[in-house]
């Protein structure tokens, strides 16, 4: 899965291109990881180019969130397609991830 | 399809083309698809442990009332008394699929099929009317 990585002074903006399901679910998660363990703790994902994420994303998503919150960072979602920001309410996660409609305020949050 | 991972993604789509040819509007397209997802998702992890190259068809007919969705595959079936439903409270990374499946449909049904593997019927009451159909992948 291509991702695009982009280094903001106040947090790290990842932003994947393509459907987040089973078949790409191991890859995103140990490159997510890799971002933690290097520091990189502040993260925001940007979902724009995400149309489907299925529950294998899902569960990349409450493990990063998890790891970066027990490194002193968090994850912010932005730009969320209605499928899936239908797939967090459906389990709930809108309440516990942090979601903004944008890149700009998801990033400004962390400021 | 057949058993790849990568084979979920052009599901979703011959799925996603084959509602919106009967008229189902892209709220019901988007629960169905996913419901559907992830079920042959569970059936690649769960029924047939990862081995690729296994058989999952997918079926759907439609009506004025309702979508019905089949899905079926020929690996180890699933056994309902072991499920435990998530605790969405507790923000858990595994045991979604199924719940996802639950509530983005009206029913969820299980049973074996002839194969002896797992046979899932998902109905879901349609928003608006449409002609009858029915395609199979």
């Amino acid at each position: 899965m291509r991702i695009e990585l982009t280094r903001t002074p106040g947090a790290t903006v990842v932003a994947p291109e393509g459907d987040l399901d089973l078949a790409v679910a191991d890859d995103v998660r140990s490159r997510l990881t890799g971002l933690i363990e290097a520091g990189e703790v502040r993260l925001v994902l940007d979902l724009a180019a995400v149309p489907y994420v299925d529950s294998s994303g899902l569960g990349v998503l409450v493990a990063t969130m998890k790891r970066a919150r027990a490194a002193g960072g968090d994850i912010k979602l932005c730009a969320l397609q209605p499928d899936v920001r239908s797939l967090l309410e459906m389990t709930r996660l809108v309440k516990i991830i942090d979601v903004h409609p944008s890149r700009a305020e998801a990033v400004a949050s962390w400021q | 399809m057949t058993s790849e991972p990568e084979q979920l993604a052009a599901m979703r789509v011959w799925l996603r083309r084959a509602l919106g040819a009967q008229d189902v509007g892209p709220e019901e397209r988007g629960r169905l698809v996913a419901a559907t997802s992830e079920l042959c998702a569970n059936s690649i992890r769960h029924a047939y442990g990862g081995r690729r190259g296994e058989p999952i068809t997918v079926s759907l007919r439609t009506s004025e009332d309702e979508v019905m969705i089949e899905v079926d595959d020929r690996g180890r079936p699933f056994d309902p008394s072991r499920y435990r439903p998530p605790d969405l409270d507790a923000a858990p990374e595994r045991g979604l699929g199924l719940h996802i499946a639950r509530v983005a449909v009206d029913h969820l049904s299980f049973d074996v099929n002839a194969h002896g593997g797992n046979h899932w019927t998902l109905l879901r009451r349609r928003a608006r009317t449409g002609s009858d159909g029915g395609e199979r992948r």
